[in-house]
């Protein structure tokens, strides 16, 4: 399973990825992964600015919400934001993964890596 | 040994109360006693916890391996020197220690099975070779007592 994500936005590459660290910041802050597709509206945007903490911590709240815009596929964005989120505690228990993907090569955006 | 050191059996399932950090703050103890740092585990790529528990089976594995290995090595010597221990024994010196450990792998075993072959054939000549003196020596006495005799 993929780790990471790389969004272009007018030609910077972002990359999207959680450490612990980030998800101790984001559940700090009030965050609960287990209720993101409950409240959506409020949650995913904050699940995706948490995905900028790891390697851009100085990063604009507006310009996420700038680059949230501007992609597409994104619920197929947010499951995988969901599944690397979910990663940060999965690894600590060694569950076998199951490679996902599988989606086809379009232009949305964002890729995996 | 470096065992007793066990991670919780706790998975997601059964800890659905909790939050991730609660559950990360359990696991960090134990990822820090196998050598993970701090900026490792709370900040670093979230797959280096696998390879460090690998590491630490791996680790484990051989001290176990390297425990029993002493353990046979002490065994050997036990029933070596046994002998002279018991009462009313008539040996008067223990069987030596082995001059060399044991071969552990495939290369060594292979390698001690040369040297040993190598032994078993020259001494095999050297036996040869004392027969063969023997025999001459036994040839030279017969023939020089027929010629002492002959002489007289």
């Amino acid at each position: 399973m993929s780790k990471k994500i790389t969004v272009n936005y007018e030609g910077r590459k972002y990359t999207l990825e959680f450490s612990r660290n980030t998800v101790k910041l984001m559940e700090r802050a009030g965050f609960k992964i287990g209720e993101v597709f409950d409240a959506p509206h409020t949650l995913v945007p904050q699940l995706f600015y948490g995905a900028f903490q790891m390697h851009h911590k100085r990063i604009d709240g507006n310009l996420v919400e700038k680059i949230w815009e501007t992609l597409k596929g994104r619920d197929t964005l947010t499951g995988k934001l969901v599944d690397m989120y979910q990663e940060t505690l999965v690894d600590l228990f060694g569950f076998n993964e199951s490679e996902t993907g599988g989606e086809d090569e379009q232009n949305l955006g964002w890729t995996e890596e | 040994m470096d065992g007793g050191i066990e991670r919780s059996s706790e998975t997601p399932e059964t800890s659905e109360e909790k939050s991730y950090t609660e559950i990360f703050e359990e696991h960090f103890p134990y990822y820090l006693a196998v050598g993970m740092t701090y900026d490792q585990y709370w900040n670093d790529d979230v797959e280096l916890v696998k390879y460090y528990r690998k590491a630490d089976e791996f680790r484990k594995e051989r001290a176990n391996q390297e425990a029993w290995l002493q353990g046979a090595y002490f065994y050997e010597a036990l029933c070596r020197v046994s002998p002279i221990l018991r009462a009313f024994s008539k040996a008067d010196e223990p069987s030596p220690y082995p001059d060399r450990p044991y071969a552990l792998t495939q290369k060594e075993q292979e390698e001690r099975e040369k040297q040993k072959e190598e032994a078993e054939y020259k001494r095999s000549i050297e036996l040869f070779k004392q027969l063969v003196k023997q025999h001459n020596q036994n040839f030279e006495a017969s023939v020089g007592g027929q010629d002492e005799r002959s002489n007289d």
